[in-house]
């Protein structure tokens, strides 16, 4: 997009934005931490729309374009520190921090700093410990851009541990019954993807040669294919775990479904693109020609993770986890995206692999915004009509109009009705992936799926005869400012999608032509 | 003529959509500023599309207006375009033109008295405004689009739409008219719910087949399409070659839904759950015309390459006979409806059975244009009687204050202009000389006959008879014979039985009118689509056919209205004969069940998801869970396994130590 102005604020800055966006939240955290409740929050707010105003700017000053012979792979922004030395044999390697942006990441660290921001307007029913919950939640925010950003293994290594702990924290203190369970399922799934993301991670370090953690010079590097190979599946273990993939999804329903309201907000909506990103930049990004063999497994792990998952969810009685299903549902064509990418690359199908790889970013994008509404509005039923239970929650619409409405239109969002950003997103991914694989067409049936458990759930919920028994209040102004502040990107994108994809498509184009 | 035919392609669908889009804000001003602005917009909607019509009827000819480029990969652009062409007109103005008068009388009609006689308005009216302007909407975007995707746009919006509207009702608290659900309003939800389902079928069928053409041709814009189909056609492999048919029919398959044909015809008779002005609007001018719409969209394309891939021929017969299998079944099922609105419901299947039959015959008989002018302007004409009899029955459900049949009865001295506007429409879908519906329906006669398709013409010739029938069955238990019980109870009650207010009739009269003269447009009609092919690969031969022709054929639908409408007037007007003993026949039973289609469909579509998606949670996500659960009981198990070796004995530990000393000694001095 390229503003102006936008460029001039940023050079404007005290220092580098990116490594300013990473300490913010840091040194909110602490002045949090020290402030005592009530600044808590208020400094937790204060940081978080900083932080999205500067990636917005940062998106409005980006200049997408790469050459195709960058040799720094078209990241910009770039910025490092040296935090020591490996001398190993002759050899010496610097370990340091490496961040900088492609359009991809930019896209990333805008949606997270959404979300968080989402996530720290609707903790307004959180009293307990709030210092050290908005001091958690302002760490986890570094760990999540600091992932997005990374562009060195180790770097993304920590960051992406960051984010971990924090997490662990907020569902198992803030959750509710039954989440200390839920915090360590969550912590073990998603660690032991981790470590042997982290065997990968060492492996390549040691294949390379001269031996680096660089992700862009062992990109350039052209790495021996079994290595490659090796190391997508080590991704695959990882990342596979964070999106989640059939059959590593357990942890998902219920650290979903047990954390607290924003809790899930930042687990659905931006930690589970931590995996679909890890895809993107370790997968398709590094080791292509790996994902291009290995993508006919990928693709369809994704077609059934779909339909598996949006069956699951119709089972499912509590909002909250069937809202959970429908992440799972929804981040398959995230892989599907990627997988398919690879292959019709391989293929030669330039076109159909770019809008593949832009539908799965878009995805990402759109699911993080959807589901976010869905959990803040599953929450929210907790507190309106003390139930979270499908079948004892009636009449919704008479009873609390308010919260029904925004609860339908974000259903209808979640199902991918056109004019919602969900359409677009699905609709790119399926137009590449069919023209790769016809058979792909059949996660089609995850979204017709979908769209019968929503509306069935609205019609018990929303559209039924009011309980004469049940108390039911409407949700309040300050409980709708958050979620309906959230459905305007997702109108937005719906209509104009080209916001998003315009970062994305020239990132697509050189991964895909390099 | 007024506007510039570039502008108002746009302006015909963004005037409803921005209009859908504030009503909210009109309501907050007033209620009655919303109202207004809703007639407003409808009849301007109405004036733009009407203003295209006298250009295409000077000089039929196809533009594509390009205003929108989406560039979703380096030389892969889509347009969003508009496409100006005689169909795309001809569906605006039905959409635009029903749609306003529709919703002048949802004016009166969505309004009511307490029982101290004061007005009292629905409440939730601004959401009824909204969405029926949404409706117009992206119904007259689906026709006016100029490609396959931004269609689909349309197509979902008028979909949710339907959604929106058949379950408008959802907090009536009267008592359910099926026992499955707890009050009337929790099963209109679900009538609505179902109505979006059902066509969400054919609709993931559709985007497949958007998708697979997409890949067979390169792009989604219908003229390009056309025009490149020698390029495309000559580039086809053994692969795409076999994919073209199915590529059709799974398009195919999205009218199959929308448009209720067999086997996805069971929504249409419960979205009269919805207030009858919306079912008028789906069945008249939106919602199950977009089917045909698409149907006759893509006919002259698959006519084009039709000529070098035969296999195509499956997707005409599917077409043809489809519309045909639909149009007798669903007219038999009319036959034993109490409810008006239902027998209504039956008979537009049964109707856009017809338009399929006729547009499936395209590919099939020579006079290929004959019957795509037959199924067209049957659209036109079904579109004006249809509006006219759900409008008219509206306005009697308002005055009588039910549905049943059974409660009505003698009505036409109190309800003149209502029985008299019903009459003709009635006239007109049973085929009676001179109203529209007779010209329609004897012009697919003709195609039918002299293309040869004797046994597509049977089929239509004894739907044609029952439809007669059921038509003068339902026009004598309404309005004429002795009237009901219920109506004496009314008028007993001092609730007499009224002509409804102006704001109705005046709709009424309007489409009765058209409904008498529309017959005139057939030379339209002619004119219309014999211009758009010429000079292309496929010529037509008109040889048989002209306007207005009167031949063997007529002689058959003579053959109609006796033995069609004189039982039913024996029957129905006159009275006296006690027909109670079928009721306990197997046909009734048969019959009154919809063929048994709907519970068999219940039984393994709703009931079997249900099924297939508890067992998945119950046995695979909760083995998976288990297992997850086993590896940390496995894990726990294994440390305290190995707690036992830690003793703290001081013999085990020297003896520990002592063979590991030993094996490290072996080590170094063997290796």
């Amino acid at each position: 997009m390229q503003l102006a102005t936008a460029t001039d604020i940023l050079n404007s800055l005290p220092m580098d934005v990116l490594p300013l966006m990473l300490l913010l939240p840091l040194g909110g955290a602490v002045v949090a931490y020290a402030l005592g409740d009530r600044g808590a929050r208020a400094v937790t707010l204060l940081v978080s729309a900083a932080e999205l105003v500067l990636s917005v700017v940062l998106a409005l000053a980006f200049d997408p374009s790469i050459a195709p012979s960058d040799p720094s792979a078209g990241m910009q922004y770039v910025w490092s520190v040296t935090v020591g030395r490996i001398r190993a044999g002759g050899s010496e390697t610097d370990l340091q921090f490496l961040v900088g942006v492609d359009g991809i990441s930019v896209v990333m660290v805008v949606l997270s700093n959404l979300v968080v921001f989402i996530a720290v307007l609707a903790s307004h029913h959180i009293h307990e410990a709030q210092t050290m919950y908005y001091a958690l939640l302002q760490t986890l925010m570094t760990g999540l851009l600091g992932v997005f950003m990374a562009l060195d293994l180790i770097a993304f290594f920590v960051f992406w541990e960051l984010v971990l702990i924090p997490m662990f924290f907020i569902i198992g203190r803030w959750g509710e019954e039954g989440c200390q369970h839920a915090a360590v399922k969550f912590f073990i799934y998603t660690h032991l993807g981790s470590v042997v993301m982290l065997v990968g991670f060492f492996v390549l370090y040691f294949v390379a040669e001269p031996h680096t953690f660089n992700m862009v010079a062992l990109r350039n590097m052209g790495l021996p294919p079994e290595v490659q190979v090796g190391f997508a599946l080590a991704v695959f273990m990882g990342a596979g775990v964070k999106l989640p993939v059939w059959p590593l999804h357990n942890w998902l329903p219920w650290a979903h479904v047990k954390a607290p309201t924003p809790g899930s907000v930042i687990l659905a909506g931006i930690l589970l693109k931590m995996g679909g990103y890890g895809f993107i930049r370790l997968g398709l990004w590094m080791v292509p020609d790996a994902f291009a063999r290995l993508g006919i497994v990928f693709a369809a792990l994704a077609v059934f993770t779909c339909v598996y998952a949006a069956l699951t969810a119709m089972a499912q009685t509590d909002l909250k986890s069937m809202v959970a299903y429908t992440s799972i549902n929804h981040m398959s064509w995230v892989l599907l995206g990627v997988a398919v990418a690879a292959v019709g690359m391989q293929l030669g199908l330039q076109s159909a692999a770019s809008l593949a790889v832009q539908g799965a970013v878009f995805m990402m994008f759109s699911h993080g915004t959807i589901i976010s509404v869905m959990f803040i509005m599953a929450g929210q039923l907790k507190y309106s009509a003390g139930t979270r239970e499908i079948p004892e929650v009636r009449g919704l619409m008479e009873r609390a109009p308010r919260l029904s409405r925004v609860l339908v239109v974000a259903s209808l969002a979640a199902f991918g009705l056109p004019g919602f950003s969900g359409f677009v997103a699905e609709a790119l991914v399926l137009f590449g992936s069919v023209n790769v694989y016809i058979w792909t067409a059949l996660i089609a049936f995850g979204v017709f799926f979908t769209v019968g458990y929503l509306l069935w759930t609205l019609n018990r919920i929303v559209f039924s005869d009011p309980d004469p028994e049940a108390e039911v209040t409407d949700a309040t102004a300050a409980d709708l400012i958050a979620p309906v502040l959230m459905m305007v990107p997702v109108l937005l994108l719906g209509v104009w999608p080209d916001l998003v994809l315009t970062l994305v498509a020239p990132v697509a184009q050189f991964m895909l032509g390099g | 003529m007024f506007v510039p035919l570039g502008l108002a392609a746009w302006l015909v669908f963004a005037v409803p959509l921005t209009g859908a889009a504030l009503t909210p804000v009109f309501a907050k001003v007033h209620e009655s500023l919303r109202d207004a602005m809703a007639v407003l917009v409808g009849f301007v909607t109405a004036f733009i599309a009407l203003d295209m019509v006298p250009e295409m009827l000077a000089s039929p000819s196809s533009t594509d207006i390009v205003l929108l480029r989406w560039n979703v990969v380096a030389g892969h652009v889509i347009d969003f375009g508009v496409l100006v062409d005689p169909l795309s007109v001809l569906l605006a103005t039905i959409a635009g033109g029903i749609g306003s008068l529709i919703v002048l009388f949802s004016v009166g009609y969505m309004t009511g008295y307490d029982e101290d006689g004061n007005l009292v308005k629905d409440p939730a009216l601004t959401r009824y405004y909204g969405f029926m302007q949404l409706f117009i909407g992206g119904m007259i975007l689906l026709v006016m689009a100029d490609n396959l995707l931004m269609t689909f746009i349309g197509w979902e919006v008028v979909g949710m739409c339907s959604y929106a509207l058949i379950g408008f009702w959802h907090n009536r608290a009267q008592p359910s008219p099926v026992p499955e659900y707890a009050t009337e309003g929790e099963y209109n939800a679900a009538c609505g719910m179902k109505a979006f389902m059902v066509t969400r079928v054919g609709d993931i069928g559709l985007l497949a087949g958007i998708l697979l053409l997409y890949f067979i041709t390169g792009t989604f814009n219908y003229t390009e399409i056309l025009e490149t189909a020698p390029t495309w056609v000559g580039g086809l492999t053994s692969l795409t070659l076999g994919l073209l048919p199915i590529a059709a029919l799974l398009v195919f398959a999205g009218p199959i839904g929308k448009s209720a044909q067999f086997p996805l015809h069971t929504w249409l008779p419960e979205a009269m759950a919805g207030p009858t002005t919306v079912s008028a609007l789906i069945h008249a001018a939106a919602m199950v015309k977009a089917g045909v719409y698409l149907v006759a969209r893509l006919v002259p394309i698959f006519l084009e390459v039709f000529t070098s891939v035969a296999s195509l021929m499956v997707f005409f017969q599917t077409v043809a006979w489809i519309g045909a299998i639909t149009a007798f079944m669903s007219a038999t099922m009319a036959l034993v409806q109490d409810e008006i609105k239902k027998v209504l419901a039956y008979s537009t299947i049964s109707q856009l059975g017809y338009m399929f039959m006729a547009l499936g015959a395209t590919g099939l008989v020579a006079e290929g244009v004959a019957a795509y002018t037959a199924g067209t302007f049957h659209l036109l004409a079904h579109a004006i009687f249809k509006a006219l009899l759900f409008l008219a029955a509206g306005s009697v459900l308002h005055a009588v204050q039910s549905k049943s049949m059974r409660d009505m009865g003698g009505l036409s001295r109190e309800m003149r202009v209502t029985a008299a506007t019903f009459t003709v429409g009635a006239l007109s879908l049973a085929g009676v000389f001179p109203f529209i519906g007779f010209w329609s329906k004897e012009l697919i006669f003709e195609a039918l006959w002299h293309g040869e398709q004797y046994p597509l013409f049977a089929v239509a010739f004894i739907t044609a008879i029952l439809t007669a029938f059921y038509t003068f069955r339902m026009v004598g238990m309404t309005f004429f014979g002795e009237k009901s019980q219920h109506v004496r109870d009314l008028e007993a009650h001092g609730h007499h039985v009224h002509e409804a207010p102006p704001v109705m009739t005046v709709p009424l009269v309007l489409l009765a009118l058209a409904a008498t003269v529309g017959g005139l447009f057939e030379l339209a009609f002619f004119g219309f689509f014999s211009g758009v092919r010429t000079g292309e690969a496929v010529h037509f031969d008109w040889s048989h056919l002209a306007p207005f022709s009167l031949g063997v054929t007529t002689l058959f639908t003579v053959v109609v209205w006796g033995v069609g409408i004189v039982p039913a007037y024996l029957i129905y007007f006159r009275g006296g004969y006690d027909f109670s003993r079928l009721k306990t026949g197997a046909l009734y039973r048969f019959l009154v069940n919809r063929w048994y289609i709907n519970r068999v469909y219940h039984r393994v579509f709703v009931d079997g998801y249900l099924w297939l998606s508890r067992a998945l949670r119950d046995r695979l996500e909760a083995g998976l869970l288990a297992s997850g659960e086993d590896v940390a009981r496995g894990m726990a198990r294994v440390s305290r396994g190995w707690r036992r070796t830690m003793t703290g004995v001081l013999n085990t530990n020297v003896l520990a130590m002592m063979l590991g000393i030993v094996a490290f000694l072996c080590i170094v001095l063997f290796l």
